[in-house]
């Protein structure tokens, strides 16, 4: 009995996650003590949005790293798709048309994205051991050929969909409790005389308390920080109860069993990259800051956030362990520390070298990196 | 060991000989063993290199060789040689035409790796313990892919090296060959060592005999032999004319099989040749290869393009090298039980949890896994080899398949873990399951199997039949 107590379960993860978390709150009490603009409505909302967006990105990033293969393209990914959203709205459709035109276009966007991934899939699966190089050469192609056709922004501002569409709080609330039935129901059904679900489910609550309290405090949700939620959801979904995220697993952790168990490589990383290029998708659609020619910075700010937030949180570099708690206190953490530049005026230097020392210390200290 | 001593060390495989040569060469771990190491009075410490330098040499299991470097480099890889940053390119490619004209095939320096064939490559390896004076020589089962004649001029020159003061320790290849060399022999086993001394007027073969022998388990771990008229008539799995051929080298030729229902058919053979491969081949590795044959199971002709196809049709492969074939670390215990049987029995995709539990729970009860649940991380049952290969057994017979291959499945298991798995496996058979049993214990050949067929490359050289299955048949065929 005493192996299965709560604290014994408890490993070398848990607690890193834990110490990002608290970590997180620490920064966030500390700036808003020293910075007045953080004591804004607005403010948060934008912090809200930040770490939505750094989720989905961190998302997208996580499911190639979990197979194993360790993608460095998603910044040229995510440089076209701002670059295909701006084409759009500055297109005479994109001007004139309702919200089901839009809606039509997000999801061609996520589809085209996901499609022209499957390209890079066949070629990395074609030669495997070349990840790293393919990845990178594939994204700088990708974000040249996007800044080289990127419009100027136009009047509209830069944000597409985030800031402005808020959903209604009621939503949120009916939402939240059928989640909170619904986990309940079906782990009591599936798993009862075992209770390793209840800490999935424990945080499953206490995220809707978090959410039900954020949106009445702030009088709605943003549309990208509730995209985020269903991202969360679906990607556990995804991971942990269809056939292919399992596949995933197996693949990082040992891809020669895994193709003995009969699963086929070439298959399964075609479709971790489809995941993934309609992730990024996504997270474009949601991007609230304004990129151009001359502001090439942003591209690989997003992808440098987005990989450092993989690493702390702990998804391992070699493929085959991590979580959706990882992905989401790396990220929590990551936009925490990036408020010191936008609340006090840190250099963003200076926030570069704490992101390169934590994802050394990160590595540094980890147990599943050190070799045998 | 004393100077100018030949030891060779046996052992069961998974007993750990090879393990501790590394050991010794510096190239394991130092934190993956307790004791010293006493080399010439002085406690050995140093990293690989540093012991090479102190006069010990490290001959691989398999040829550690280059292809992009020329024969001359190949030859000198491991060697600290004398200057620090510059070599005389000269001198060193005139020692090593003098070193390679003593060899008995024709090798030039000036070749590139990936001219030579298999045969060149294997001679070059073996050329480096010669390169100097060694002062304790480690061979790791390399012999084992030399023929007769070969094997003759490489004692020949060892025995060279052994005149001049070294010390050698041979860990001897799993089917024991001529090891006339040996002045002494030591015993690996789960128990502990032994040391054997070997008698001077002995055969060959008789010592060969002796020494695999040896090597024996407790007869009583083996359930009890049945007879040969309670086997079914009825064919389940036929191989016909089975070829696989690279471009290099042929990996199977020309296998023919007959597999009844019911059976365990065992296939030996040293590990080079084709005996691990068949299994491999069935599970879609080597498919660049050219292919020719039919397999037909149950009177139906399936084609294997993958290990998904070959599940699916009613095969299934669980090898012995758990942690490379088997295992996934990362996971809990039931993911890695019902890996398989979640990808074939899904529902659009997703998991069917409540039968995956159930099998799990079946499992756990029949093969009697112990407190474990389906959460309980890997990490912790990571020693226990005997559960590690239920749990792995459990994974495919969820799939109730037709057919087993079970590649050196005992490998490295405890004499109680043994014990129970070969009832388990008498008792599948007795219900139908044919098995296929791959291993280099003859005894488990022996006493365990219906039918035996022995590898010699890849071909089959003699199948054995109930009749004349024992030790000294089979060990007859292959020496």
């Amino acid at each position: 009995m005493n192996e299965r107590s709560f604290v014994a379960n408890l490993g070398y993860y848990e607690f890193r996650k834990a110490l990002l978390v608290l970590s997180s709150i620490a920064i966030i009490i500390v700036i808003s003590a020293m910075s007045p603009s953080f004591r804004d409505i607005s403010a948060a909302q934008d912090f809200l949005n930040n770490v939505s967006l750094l989720l989905i990105l961190t998302m997208a990033l996580s499911i190639p790293f979990l197979a194993g293969l360790k993608d460095f393209s998603l910044g040229g990914w995510y440089v076209l798709a701002l670059c295909m959203i701006r084409l759009w709205r500055q297109s005479s459709y994109g001007a004139e048309a309702n919200s089901a035109y839009h809606i039509l276009f997000a999801l061609g966007l996520g589809l085209t994205l996901a499609i022209a991934c499957l390209f890079q899939a066949w070629l990395i699966s074609k030669r495997a051991k070349y990840v790293v190089p393919i990845s990178l050469a594939i994204g700088l192609l990708l974000a040249s050929v996007a800044f080289y056709k990127m419009p100027d922004p136009g009047p509209w501002g830069d944000a597409y969909a985030c800031v402005s569409w808020m959903v209604a709080p009621k939503y949120i609330f009916l939402f939240c409790v059928f989640a909170l039935i619904v986990t309940m129901v079906q782990s009591v059904r599936y798993f009862w005389p075992e209770l390793f679900w209840i800490r999935p489910v424990i945080a499953v609550w206490i995220a809707s308390a978090l959410l039900i309290f954020v949106v009445y405090e702030y009088g709605g949700l943003s549309l990208g920080s509730l995209m985020a939620f269903f991202v969360i959801m679906g990607t556990y979904f995804f991971l942990h109860h269809s056939l292919w995220g399992r596949a995933i697993f197996a693949m990082g952790g040992n891809p020669e069993a895994a193709r003995l168990c009969g699963i086929s490589l070439t298959r399964l990383s075609m479709i971790v990259f489809a995941v993934f290029g309609a992730l990024v998708a996504l997270a474009a659609l949601f991007e609230n800051r304004s990129i151009s020619n001359e502001n090439t910075f942003i591209a690989l700010d997003r992808h440098l956030d987005a990989f450092v937030a993989l690493m702390l949180g702990g998804v391992s570099y070699r493929g085959g362990f991590g979580s959706i708690g990882s992905v989401l206190t790396g990220a929590l953490f990551v936009s925490s520390i990036n408020l010191f530049q936008l609340h006090l005026g840190w250099s963003i230097f200076l926030l570069l070298a704490i992101k390169a020392i934590g994802i050394i210390l990160a590595i540094v200290f980890d147990p599943a990196h050190k070799e045998v | 060991m004393d100077v100018g001593r030949c030891v060779g060390l046996l052992g069961m495989s998974g007993s750990g000989r090879s393990r501790l040569l590394k050991t010794i060469a510096g190239i394991e771990s130092k934190k993956t063993y307790r004791g010293k190491i006493i080399f010439e009075g002085k406690e050995l410490k140093g990293l690989a290199q540093q012991r090479q330098g102190r006069g010990i040499f490290y001959l691989p299991r398999d040829p550690a060789f280059v292809d992009r470097i020329q024969v001359w480099e190949n030859l000198f890889l491991s060697e600290n040689l004398p200057s620090e940053a510059f070599f005389n390119k000269n001198s060193i490619y005139r020692e090593a035409e003098k070193l390679l004209s003593r060899l008995p095939v024709e090798i030039e320096p000036s070749l590139y790796g990936f001219q030579l064939d298999e045969r060149q490559k294997l001679w070059l390896c073996l050329a480096r313990m010669f390169i100097r004076k060694r002062k304790l020589v480690l061979i790791d089962e390399s012999i084992h892919q030399l023929d007769s004649v070969d094997l003759k001029i490489f004692y020949a020159m060892l025995e060279d090296q052994i005149r001049e003061g070294a010390s050698v320790l041979f860990a001897i290849p799993n089917l024991v060959r001529d090891v006339g060399l040996c002045d002494q022999f030591v015993v690996l086993t789960q128990q502990g060592m032994k040391v054997v001394e070997p008698d001077d007027q002995e055969e060959s073969f008789a010592r060969q005999l002796r020494l695999e022998n040896l090597r024996k388990l407790d007869d009583h771990l083996f359930p009890p032999k049945r007879p040969v008229e309670s086997l079914s008539q009825e064919i389940q799995f036929e191989i016909q004319n089975l070829t696989y051929e690279t471009e290099e080298k042929s990996l199977l030729d020309h296998i023919n099989l007959q597999i009844r229902k019911g059976e365990i058919f065992g296939l030996t053979g040293n590990s080079q040749s084709g005996r691990v491969k068949l299994g491999l081949a069935l599970f879609g590795e080597y498919l660049s290869a050219y292919r020719f044959g039919k397999i037909v199971l149950n009177g139906r002709e399936i084609e294997i393009r993958d290990a998904f196809h070959a599940a699916k049709s009613g095969l299934a492969y669980i090898s012995g090298f758990r942690s490379h074939f088997g295992v996934f670390p990362n996971q809990s215990v039931g993911y890695n039980l019902d890996i398989i049987y979640s990808r074939i029995h899904h529902r659009w995709g997703l998991l069917p949890r409540r039968a995956l539990r159930d099998i799990f729970k079946h499992y756990v009860k029949l093969l009697r896994l112990g407190a474990i649940d389906y959460a309980t991380p890997w990490n912790r049952i990571e020693d226990d080899h005997d559960r590690i290969q239920k749990i792995l057994l459990a994974r495919w017979l969820a799939l109730n398949p037709k057919l087993l291959i079970l590649d050196d499945f005992a490998r490295g298991m405890s004499d109680g873990g043994r014990r129970e798995l070969y009832a388990l496996m008498r008792e599948l058979a007795d219900e139908g399951l044919s098995i296929i049993f791959t291993s280099s214990n003859l005894q488990e050949m022996s006493l365990l199997c219906d039918r035996v067929a022995i590898f010699e490359g890849p071909r089959i050289k003699e199948v054995l039949t109930s009749q004349n299955l024992d030790l000294e048949n089979i060990l007859g065929v292959v020496a």
